[in-house]
């Protein structure tokens, strides 16, 4: 086999990959849309791509008589509050361990991997229990706090790993000019920290948006999340609003998808991290 | 220059007291729940009962089931990791579009769990379902089957389900890790005149050998403690057909309020992970 041959072969086997994967992607997400822009009716006949009769009044429904708009405007609030909560909270410890030698370094963010992997529905039950010692149940808050025992563990995770790999000479310049390394971190470290920032604002984000397990036990109607709605489409005896239900979903989905598009080159930096270089 | 001599601790006060008020508190609280016979509603003081929870679950037939399928069910991590390394491999060619079709590819991975849930609940529809018109029509079936009422495709059914949401994960990670491999070494094993599969072999695969671990050991740990996604198609059911660990501690807690032997469930889960918290130790944090 000559060199062009198996230049074109590779082309093409690329191309094969590629286009399974798209379908795989893409086949389930056009049953979404196809679903949701038809009439009910519709729905509980044989399946069929094109609806006969277009409309929205499935997204109308979900929005009204199963208020999605309030849900979702309940899970901005909780997943921004995660977000922004999880990086104030993780910078400071994450600058630590990858700047600063102290005793029981290694045993901390050995801690901090193993709540990474840590299995969190055994958290739900105390945490239930605590918050409700506290009033905090069926408020955002609560979730906030519930939500950062896992985020708080995975942003120090990424922002360790990104600061250990910033050169040192940057502090060390600043330094010389002047700055304590409290300053120079703020200063210098933190601009340059951009990406590494918006990835764990986003994945943080994404994290507090998309929570149905302790979500789940810790609100009501009152603060209930878009995520925990969508279990509301199926009733007790098993039959299930289709239609408003996938107009509920592309609700939920549109939303971080938009972020990922906007944020992608900073997330797929975010996620080099993990790996040992 | 002015250096913070305690600053190091000073900085992980606000992280630390917080970890201790909601992650290490509460599990210690649940393992001390763990040896108590504590029903929720009712207004009894928890009792001591020792080992008994553990025990309970070790000799109940149902448990036995669960752990079997948890076990079936993370098998997933393999597809997820196929279909993982197959989309970062691609992405890493000089195609056409590149960044788009990454975009699209990274879909299931923005979407929520509950989400990705409810779109297979429709597909795997006893009535409605995609899957069964397909079959159906092309001749594979004779009737419709309920793929996730019927206990004999349920559990498969939400194992493909997680393996078609979760690969993304994945393939973010060795993407980030093929873009960070020199092209000077494909260069040189060029000249070498190493073919496609040998440059895989002796380039690619072992600079990738720590990133595929840690996607394999994270991906393992998430899908055995795998919640939401399986509760959105099937609560569980039929039957016990679906219960993996989180969802019977879920059900234990919440159902039938037994908080003690919910939590007991869920430390054998935590034994299930500990082994692979351990490799990922031993060989990602080395350095």
């Amino acid at each position: 086999m000559n060199l062009k041959t198996s230049l074109i072969l590779r082309k093409v086997s690329v191309y094969i990959i590629l286009a399974f994967l798209l379908t795989l992607v893409i086949f389930p997400l056009s049953i979404v849309i196809a679903l949701s822009f038809r009439p009910s009716f519709e729905t509980y006949s044989e399946w069929h791509w094109i609806p006969e009769e277009f409309t929205i009044e499935t997204w109308i429904k979900a929005l009204t008589l199963y208020k999605m708009n309030y849900f979702i405007f309940n899970s901005i609030y909780a997943a921004t509050g995660t977000g922004l909560l999880s990086l104030i909270i993780s910078i400071p410890p994450s600058y630590s361990f990858a700047r600063k030698r102290f005793k029981g370094k290694k045993l901390g963010f050995s801690a901090i991997i193993f709540a990474l992997l840590f299995p969190y529905v055994l958290l739900i039950i105390p945490i239930n229990v605590i918050l409700a010692q506290l009033n905090l149940t069926d408020t955002i808050p609560g979730l906030w706090f519930a939500f950062l025992t896992f985020t708080t563990p995975y942003a120090i995770w990424i922002l360790t790993d990104f600061f250990v790999k910033l050169p040192r000479d940057i502090e060390e310049a600043a330094m010389l000019d002047g700055l304590s390394d409290v300053g120079a971190f703020i200063r210098v470290i933190l601009p340059l920290s951009k990406p590494a920032l918006v990835a764990v604002f986003f994945l943080t984000f994404l994290y507090g948006w998309d929570d149905f397990m302790f979500s789940s036990i810790l609100t009501t109607e009152k603060t209930r999340t878009a995520v925990v709605n969508l279990h509301a489409f199926t009733t007790a005896t098993g039959f299930t609003y289709w239609g408003e239900l996938m107009a509920s979903v592309l609700m939920v989905s549109i939303p971080p998808a938009i972020l990922y598009a906007i944020l992608q080159k900073y997330i797929v930096r975010g996620m080099a991290v993990t790996i040992a270089e | 220059m002015r250096i913070h001599k305690y600053s190091p601790y000073l900085f992980f006060i606000p992280a630390l007291i917080y970890l201790v008020v909601f992650l290490w508190y509460p599990f210690a609280f649940g393992i001390w729940m763990s040896f108590h016979d504590w029903v929720y509603i009712l207004p009894e003081k928890p009792a001591f009962i020792g080992f008994d929870n553990y025990i309970h679950l070790f000799m109940s037939p149902i448990f036995h089931e669960v752990l079997r399928i948890t076990g079936i069910y993370a098998t997933a991590t393999f597809i997820n990791f196929i279909l993982g390394l197959a989309a970062a491999l691609i992405l890493n060619e000089p195609i056409k579009g590149r960044s788009i079709f990454a975009g699209i590819l990274m879909i299931g991975y923005a979407m929520p769990e509950m989400a990705s849930g409810s779109i297979w609940k429709f597909i795997y529809d006893a009535n409605f379902g995609i899957l069964n018109y397909y079959l159906f029509n092309l001749g594979f079936i004779k009737s419709y089957i309920p793929w996730l009422v019927d206990p004999s495709f349920s559990l498969i059914a939400i194992t493909l389900a997680n393996g078609w949401k979760h690969w993304p994960f994945v393939a973010l990670i060795l993407l980030a890790a093929l873009q960070g491999i020199p092209k000077d070494f494909y260069d040189a094993a060029k000249v070498y005149g190493a073919n496609a599969w040998q440059r895989f072999r002796y380039i690619t695969f072992p600079q990738l050998k720590s990133a595929i671990l840690v996607a394999l050991i994270i991906r393992m740990c998430w899908n055995l403690s795998k919640f939401s996604e399986i509760f959105q198609m099937t609560e569980g059911g039929p039957g016990w057909a679906t219960t993996t660990i989180s969802l019977f501690v879920y059900n234990t807690a919440y159902k039938s309020f037994l908080f003690g032997r919910a939590f007991a469930g869920g430390i054998t889960l935590l034994l299930m992970i500990v082994p692979l918290i351990i490799i990922y130790y031993k060989t990602v944090l080395r350095t």
